[in-house]
């Protein structure tokens, strides 16, 4: 109770309004099975009811004021609460905002719409505004009686954030969501701090404007709000508790169905969990993915998500997600594993708890809020009914009418059946997910003998070689190494051992669009928010001899996200995939794309549609955020400035999009530009001088070799496709020669995939720069190992075999650049990822830990 | 160099072929020729556009213009059985896209009337050892007809070698014929009703093609009838005439199909009907290889793909070649592209790193496509009587370090020029 003090605050504030004028009765309840959740179950209990509240539950008279009910045969339980969903809203208002987060849900209910579901027991619910990004406030309410100022609990009750996208409009991407977030919470925290100067002294300041979204989020950040958090995937998860540290928010996590992969994680971090129970359609599954397979799992996992939680010991309470029918999607969760006690408990008091309302809802016990049940049948079965239910000590019979209507029209037994057929359809047939489990470290010093060592660096082609990694470094290469004792041994007797490749290209791995698209400038946004470490992607790009991937925001915007440099350590949590101490990195793209030339969205067009207007977006970009950068000077100089009597100045707003920006001005962040033309290409770098930084690659770069030696004089590396062509119209130019000519003008290039296909046989690319041009052998090596660890910043660490650098290693059972070359095996910090033995069609193992 | 030579070489032949039926001779290299076994230090001999001696120790006539190609490979031209070439440019302008037509079911559009000779994919593809491509309409349900063509020629009647060589279709994808109107609100069906939707939507596809083919039967048969004289013409019908011969099971209908599922109801559906069927793109073909062994069923094969569900192993797509060659199914590899045509050796040299033989390999892109196309007659292979499609390669025509250094079709040097090289040279020196 101690970290919700807001709560009882809130609760004390508006309790009053559920005391009627016209008192209720009181009621006691005899002779009935009393669960009261909070206890142990009483047989032939009694439970008194007054003044909306318990007076008693146990082996107790019925007081004599009290109307006596028989609850013989009945099971007495906690009303249901639903702990997220949409009970008593009407149907959404055509045009209601889905960034909203001044809305409150309140307005939108209708208070004679509960009956409904006060009928199957539900007593407390929820209600969060809409779907969409930031829906606004919800509000708790006790699902009585017909006027909604009756019912409220708690208004507003917590701020929610859900993490979807929007159509066309910032943001369409999950990214997007992200940092909309956090610039949202940062926005607030200026808008607090401005507000208080302000008022504090307001000599010499501007009064702030008014924002009502802000002053929602400054709820959040004070702590009177929680933020409810919609997860609809693993990471969401780690996305929310992101949030929860960066800007010290109370989150609520909602929703999540792969919740239980990260059980530990949630126990440790005590973050409260309302699990939806809306598991088909799942809220991102309405379409399925194409893959029926996939799908099924993703059910699966939702369904046995509950179970799984409470078999781990994670709390949680419930929330119906939007289903049609919450308590069949709690029989459902049963059904799949989680035991009725613990699944009764989510519903009542798990919910409560998680929603800060523990102290006055969710279970049977004196001074608690008198919502109670007393059912016929076991509650929670499919027999079950709800024969009385009290709202705030008010006493709702069952409608026997609604029971014989259903029943005589068929209608319930149909919809029985149907449940029973997918229940049995689907636990015959599928095969549960199971995540990638990361290799072990060996222990101890590895040595990789016999084989054909290809270092890329200065030692060249090692016949017969030797490359000894310990702790997932290499510590010997050479010809004449010695085996250290006890050394773990690889035998790679015909094979051939190069470092692994680097594909400076990427797009897999991101969760959601690889591009959010809603601005021409998004340099807030960041890949690193969105990473999927169970992409299966990953895996096959492992099984293609890749270590490491420049994951890229999308070409959609002249100044797009924060790229992320990634080591494939398939399976690890996210934060482990990034490369550390690789620069940071960001998108810019040019062209066709960014005008879109090529696929225009209905509505008015976004600037810029011409390459004019792509140079006076990065030039009006980069002049915004030179003020931005002065703006952030003169307040440290005033603020030193400041005498210890004088006011404080305020700090300006912390903008995410031109603190990226100015990073970019300071040399902190390299820029990867998507580039097709010869005349963008010259513009960029013209831009890049007049703002005095520098472009870092270029990326396609498909008319690079028409000013070959203006990039080199830049210094940008050029980082491209080999043959692909004439796809646009900006690519019909492109030649396959162009690597051979920029290299032969002394410009730093690497050969990118774009494709988690192409990724897989990178090493082709380089046998067609030999075929197109004549480039080296060891220089088309050079081109998807040591360049583009270069292009990246990261070639101290890896792109060749030497000792100090990674154990970053692709084994091939072929010479590379040959027609026979098959990766055989591929290890990352030493550790061995891929094992072509240990999975492949032909050995009829599926392979990669993920199924 | 070697470009330049091969330029002049086609101005040489240029002036012989009108004196006489010129004879061109291939001499010192290695002769595959995929037929049979390959022949070290052997000789070609090309005349009147065909291939007219090939062996070790055959003579070389008088007269004949002779190019030594000692210590270089040489392979009859490589045949793409399915391509867009011809009938595309660049895919993001629409203008130059002549390869989906509007609207669902078009059996009456021709690929061969409205070929480019001009398209510079062409010449890139040529470069590259290919000589031969089956230029197919893509797009929704019946595409069109497509045909084989030759790389070379300046008309479209030129480039045609077969037409038609297939009907083009794709398995129905579960989409509803009648698309539903943007603005309404989809239903949010649960798994089991979208599987049921999606079955349903695809069998109310198959039953109007279904309907389509019998109506051609009857069509057929009335213009037979008419044609004997027994009755009046029928009213002219270019969708039923297009569908004739798919209906009477003469005309191969190539159906589109990457899902298991997919293929087996390929299958089924044809076989039902007594259709002549092919699958094209086959990705989870290797999941019913005994089918199509059985129900003789052949694939036309892009290897260089992904594969489909998450839980298949990494290799699925690259080693799907060799487990069909293992079940003894007929097939060829493909690109399925335009542009990059040109790496149809590239498409086998991964089935060949994932278990093909190098010959098995080879000749997936070169008989067995000239099988599948009904063109084996004339090419995919070096034997005496075929058309003269020859290439030489100064390695492994699967390695990718290779340069193809001759290109012949019917017996006619090819120039190895293309928008490529040119913007090389133009560029190459630029300081």
């Amino acid at each position: 109770m101690k970290r919700t003090p807001w709560l009882l605050l809130a609760l004390g504030l508006l309790l009053p309004t559920t005391v009627r004028a016209d008192k209720d009765p009181v009621y006691a309840i005899v002779g009935a099975r009393v669960v009261p959740v909070s206890d142990p179950v009483r047989d032939k209990a009694t439970v008194v009811l007054r003044d909306g509240l318990i007076e008693a539950v146990g082996d107790v008279a019925a007081p004599p004021d009290a109307r006596v009910l028989d609850g013989t045969g009945l099971t007495v339980t906690p009303g249901l609460i639903d702990g997220f969903g949409s009970i008593g809203l009407g149907k959404p208002k055509e045009g209601a905002k889905d960034l909203a987060p001044d809305a409150l849900a309140l307005a939108g209910v209708q208070g004679d719409s509960v009956a409904k579901a006060r009928a199957q027991g539900i007593t407390t619910a929820l209600v969060i505004p809409a779907d969409g990004v930031l829906p606004g406030r919800s509000v708790l309410l006790n699902l009585a009686g017909d006027a909604t100022d009756g019912m409220v609990l708690l208004e507003p009750a917590a701020m929610h954030l859900q993490m979807t996208v929007r159509d066309e409009d910032y943001p369409d991407s999950l990214m997007g969501t992200v940092a909309l977030a956090r610039q949202s919470l940062a926005s607030a925290a200026h808008y607090r701090d401005a507000w208080a100067a302000y008022v504090a002294a307001p000599l010499g300041r501007k009064r702030p404007r008014y924002d009502a979204g802000l002053e929602a989020w400054k709820d959040v950040l004070s702590g009177r709000l929680p933020l409810v958090v919609t997860a609809k995937r693993e990471n969401d998860v780690r996305r929310a508790l992101a949030l929860a540290d960066e800007f010290r928010v109370r989150i609520v996590l909602a929703g999540a169905p792969q919740a239980a992969r990260l059980s530990e994680l949630l126990k440790n971090r005590k973050l409260p969990l309302i699990v939806g129970v809306n598991f088909d359609p799942l809220l991102d599954l309405q379409a399925g993915t194409g893959d029926a397979e996939q799908d099924l799992q993703a059910i699966d996992e939702a369904e046995r998500n509950p179970g799984l939680l409470a078999k781990a010991g994670v709390p949680f309470g419930f929330g119906s997600g939007h289903a049609k029918d919450y308590v069949a999607g709690i029989r459902k969760a049963i059904e799949r594993g989680l035991a009725r006690d613990a699944a009764l408990r989510a519903a009542t008091l798990g919910a409560a708890e998680a929603l800060g309302v523990g102290d006055r809802l969710g279970s049977l016990d004196r001074g608690k809020i008198a919502n109670v049940v007393a059912w016929s049948g076991d509650p929670l079965t499919k027999d079950a009914k709800a024969k009385m239910v009290f709202v705030d000590g008010r006493f709702y019979p069952s409608e026997p009418d609604d029971d014989d209507k259903d029943a005589s029209e068929g209608k319930g037994e149909k919809k029985e059946d149907k449940e029973t057929d997918t229940a049995e359809s689907r636990t015959t047939s599928v095969t549960p997910w199971v995540a990638p489990a990361p290799p072990t470290a060996p222990r101890g010093p590895v040595a990789i003998v016999n084989g054909t060592v290809l270092t890329v660096g200065p030692q060249g082609r090692l016949e017969k070689g030797t490359v000894v990694f310990e702790n997932g470094k290499i510590t010997a290469v050479g010809r004449d190494v010695k085996v250290p004792a006890g050394a773990q041994v690889i035998d790679a007797t015909g094979r051939f051992v190069m470092p692994g490749i680097i594909d400076a290209h990427s797009h897999t791995a991101v969760e959601e669009s690889v591009n959010e698209c809603s601005d021409s400038v998004t340099a807030e946004v960041r890949i690193a928010d969105v990473l999927d470490p169970n992409d299966p992607d990953l895996y096959r790009q492992l099984a293609g001899g890749v270590t490491a991937l420049n994951v890229l925001h999308g070409s959609c915007n002249t100044i797009g996200g924060q790229n992320a440099v990634i080591k494939i350590r398939y399976g690890a949590a996210p934060e482990k995939l990034i490369f550390e101490g690789a620069p940071r990195g960001i998108k810019f793209a040019l062209g066709e794309n960014v005008k879109r030339s090529n696929y225009r969205p209905p509505g008015e067009s976004r600037f810029p549609g011409t390459r004019m207007g792509v140079e006076a977006t990065l030039r009006d970009a980069f002049l915004a955020a030179r003020a931005y950068r002065k703006e952030w000077a003169d307040y440290e100089k005033a603020a030193k400035a400041a005498g210890p009597r004088d006011p404080k100045p305020v700090a300006p707003r912390r903008d995410l999009r031109n603190e990226t920006l100015v990073g970019i001005l300071d040399g902190r962040i390299l820029v990867h530009s998507h580039c097709y033309r010869a005349d963008e290409i010259l513009m960029l770098m013209r831009v890049a001088d007049e703002f005095g930084f520098k472009i870092r690659t270029f990326q396609h770069v498909l008319e690079g070799y028409k000013v070959a030696s203006e990039i080199a004089k830049h210094g940008a590396g050029a980082s491209t496709f080999i043959d692909w062509w004439g796809y646009k119209l900006e690519a019909y130019d492109a030649t396959p020669y162009n690597p051979a000519i920029l290299a032969a003008h002394g410009v730093r290039v690497s050969l990118n995939s774009d494709s988690s296909e192409l990724a897989r046989r990178l090493y082709w690319d380089a046998a067609k720069a030999v075929k197109y041009g004549g480039v080296s052998e060891d220089e088309a090596l050079r081109m998807i190992t040591l360049n583009p660890a270069w292009q990246l910043g990261i070639d101290t660490r890896v792109g060749s075999l030497e000792v100090g650098k990674d154990a970053d290693i692709a084994i091939f059972g072929a010479y590379p650049l040959s027609p026979e070359a098959r990766v055989e095996m591929t290890l990352v910090d030493g550790r061995v990822y891929f094992d072509r033995s240990k999975a492949s069609l032909a050995a009829g193992v599926a392979a990669g830990g993920a199924k | 160099m070697k470009r330049m030579l091969a330029f002049v070489f086609v101005l040489t032949a240029g002036a012989a072929r009108a004196a006489e039926a010129p004879v061109t001779v291939l001499k010192g290299g290695r002769i595959v020729p995929v037929s049979g076994p390959a022949i070290e230090n052997g000789v070609l001999v090309m005349s009147g556009g065909k291939i007219v001696a090939v062996g070790s120790a055959v003579a070389i006539p008088g007269g004949a213009t002779v190019v030594d190609v000692t210590g270089q490979t040489v392979y009859p031209g490589l045949i793409d059985a399915l391509s867009q070439v011809g009938l595309t440019e660049i895919s993001s302008v629409p203008a130059s896209m002549d390869v989906t037509e509007v609207r669902d079911f078009n059996p009456q559009v021709k690929a061969w009337v409205a070929l480019n000779p001009y398209t510079e994919h062409i010449p890139v593809a040529r470069a590259n050892g290919v000589t031969a491509v089956q230029a197919a309409p893509q797009g929704r349900l019946i595409s069109g007809q497509a045909a084989v063509i030759r790389l070379a020629g300046s008309t479209p009647d030129a480039l045609t070698v077969k037409a038609a060589a297939s009907m083009q279709m794709a398995y129905p994808d579960g989409d509803p014929l009648e698309r539903p109107s943007k603005d309404d609100e989809p239903e949010k069906l649960d798994f089991a009703d979208r599987q049921k939707e999606k079955k349903k939507n695809q069998q109310a596809v198959l039953e109007r093609i279904a309907q389509l083919l019998e109506e051609a039967k009857a069509h057929g048969a009335a213009l037979d009838g008419a044609s004997a004289g027994k009755a009046g013409a029928p009213k002219p019908d270019p969708v039923l005439e297009a569908l004739v011969p798919v209906a009477r099971g003469t005309l191969p209908l190539e159906i589109r199909a990457d899902k298991e599922a997919d293929i087996r109801g390929a299958v089924a559906f044809a076989e039902a009907r007594g259709l002549k069927v092919t699958i094209l793109g086959g990705l989870e073909a290797w999941r019913c290889a005994d089918l199509l062994k059985q129900k003789d069923v052949a694939v036309l094969l892009k290897v260089l793909r992904l594969p489909l569900r998450r839980s298949d192993p990494y290799d699925a797509a690259y080693a799907n070649a060799a487990i069909l060659q293992k079940a003894g199914v007929r097939f060829a590899i493909v690109t399925d592209e335009d542009s990059n045509c040109r790496n149809l050796p590239y498409e086998a040299a991964m089935a060949r790193a994932f278990g093909l033989t190098p010959e098995q390999a080879l000749q997936a892109i070169t008989l067995s496509p000239a099988q599948l196309l009904g063109v084996a007659d004339r090419m995919g292979s070096l034997e005496v009587g075929k058309d003269a499609n020859v290439i030489v390669a100064d390695g492994d025509i699967m390695d990718h370090r290779s340069h193809v250094t001759h290109v012949f079709i019917d017996g006619v040097a090819q120039s190895l020029e293309t928008r490529h090289t040119r913007l090389d040279e133009a560029f190459k020196d630029r300081p």
